[in-house]
């Protein structure tokens, strides 16, 4: 029995494991050339140890039972009837490719965008707009809605400055970019209180330890703030942001102000950003700005004939089972990861989702049709007659040695590529 | 550095922590689980859903003999 899996990050990979150890076979797309989604394109580049967790994802990957097909877009390259017609059964696990809008007056000013958009530029996403980045690093304030730890990543790589990415696998126009950047204060502005913040304790300690920047927090934005707090995670947040509140500032270069229960209202400006009018319990104010980046959530975007739920942005499913509007199984599709549950939890949440998923799909497997197209040169043959560029197993683990080979050369553990055309000529793609 | 499981675990042994590690690298090991420090990819998700406060940062752990078990466990020295 064959499955698709598309999606090739974490929530992907563990599907395709699970897969696996019941004694399937596997194929895994990727629109994009290389393995490993988040892990490679969302996790910040200031945190190696955890992009490891690659090297995990990539035993799967590399396990006999299981083909990678890179750079092969679902929707465009091959849709629903290809994979009904060649697998007994398809998973997504997609991820969350959208991002959730502010909603307010303003936001579609020059100077606008999502965390996203420079979290892959400056992992090197085959796909990035660099754009956004640049005017972002143009400007000396710059105001990051959110209350996550995408906004703490965004947060430390504008102002944390480029020598903390000397060991790192960022690109070098990356890095150049970053060394020219104007930014003096980055606003992280919260609209719940500092008790409900989503930030995890390492990603904020990581925060008061960047070399000339000072956390800046207003005391009176933590009364309360200790009775409010009903975890581990939120105590011990609250007491990192008192001791920031209690120390004195003003003797750095560039300032990081976290500030909490301010609801956006508008974002000013004639042409592009001027500031950030916010709102708290009916007083208004208005931060100077010269860029304002969205960090308050991914989205799931709709794949093409597949029920959507708009509401909550993930594909209306039962337990990984894909149903439509009204409930009904639709059989021999499933889904994994954010788009199934949205975007939540870490990394490693997604193994007991995937695990889920692929449940349901085994205990289903008796009653899948044979597909009408079988044999595993189908697919290959069919991406082929489409001119599709598809890169194998192999064909990435040439792109692999030749980042490390890059790296080397710069004295750092590996340098990603993002070009499109360089990636595709370096994994040789549409070889098998 | 890696994260250690601390003596807390003993009684306990909830083992949720080795369900959301991306990596497979917490073992268990009887009593309690373990980290094999060489495997920990320091993501910290174990430490958010210990119930018991169990799992402690390396360069945080009250008793240093804690963090040389951790390793020797392993074959190895504490860094």
């Amino acid at each position: 029995m064959r499955i698709a899996v598309v999606g090739a990050g974490p929530a992907g990979v563990y599907s395709a494991q699970e897969l696996v150890d019941a004694g399937l076979s596997v194929d895994v797309f990727d629109k994009v050339p290389a393995p490993y989604g988040l892990v490679r394109y969302g996790v910040a580049p200031d945190h190696p140890k955890t992009k490891r967790i690659a090297l995990a994802l990539g035993r799967t990957l590399g396990n006999p039972a299981v083909r990678f097909f890179g750079n092969v877009a679902y929707g465009l390259d091959l849709d629903l009837r290809d994979l009904l017609a060649c697998y007994h059964a398809v998973v997504f696990a997609v991820g969350a490719d959208d991002d959730r809008l502010l909603d307010v007056a303003g936001e579609h000013l020059w100077g606008v965008g999502s965390a996203a958009q420079l979290v892959s530029w400056y992992n090197a996403h085959p796909h990035a707009d660099d754009s956004f980045a640049h005017t972002v690093l143009a400007a000396r304030e710059v105001a990051v809605v959110g209350a996550g730890n995408v906004a703490l990543d965004v947060a430390r790589m504008l102002v944390g400055g480029p020598h903390r990415l000397a060991a790192s696998d960022v690109p070098e126009r990356v890095l150049d970019l970053l060394a020219r950047s104007r930014v003096t204060d980055v606003r992280v502005i919260a609209r719940r209180g500092p008790a409900q913040a989503k930030f995890t304790v390492p990603e904020l300690t990581e925060l008061g330890k960047l070399d000339d920047v000072d956390v800046v927090v207003d005391p009176a934005d933590l009364a309360g703030a200790d009775d409010e707090a009903d975890s581990r995670r939120a105590r011990a947040n609250v007491e990192l942001l008192r001791g920031w509140a209690e120390r004195p500032t003003g003797r750095a270069a560039r300032r990081v102000h976290l500030s909490f229960r301010l609801r956006p209202v508008a974002v000013v400006g004639e042409t592009a950003v001027a500031g950030l009018r916010l709102d708290r319990l009916g007083v208004p104010s208005t931060v100077p700005a010269q860029a304002v980046v969205r960090a308050i959530g991914y989205r799931g975007a709709p794949l093409p004939g597949v029920p959507f739920d708009e509401e909550t942005g993930t594909v209306r499913n039962l337990g990984g089972r894909v149903v439509d509007a009204t409930g009904t199984v639709l059989p021999r599709l499933y889904v994994a990861g954010w788009i199934k549950r949205g975007p939540s939890g870490v990394i490693g949440t997604n193994k007991a989702d995937a695990a889920e998923t692929v449940r349901a799909l085994l205990a289903d497997a008796d009653g899948f049709p044979a597909p009408l197209k079988v044999g595993p040169a189908t697919v290959p043959a069919l991406l082929r007659g489409r001119g599709v560029r598809f890169v194998t197993w192999p064909g990435w683990l040439r792109l692999d040695a030749y980042e490390v080979a890059l790296g080397r050369s710069g004295g750092r553990p590996r340098v990603s590529v993002d070009d499109l055309a360089t990636m595709l000529a370096v994994t040789r793609a549409g070889d098998l | 550095m890696t994260f250690v499981v601390t003596s807390r675990c003993v009684g306990t042994k909830e083992t949720s922590c080795m369900s959301v590690c991306p990596v497979d690298c917490i073992h268990d090991i009887g009593e309690q689980v373990v980290i094999d420090p060489v495997e920990c990819v320091d993501c910290g998700a174990c430490v958010d859903v210990c119930p018991v406060d169990a799992i402690v940062h390396e360069g945080e752990a009250d008793d240093p003999s804690v963090v040389a078990d951790a390793y020797r466990r392993f074959g190895l020295e504490a860094p």
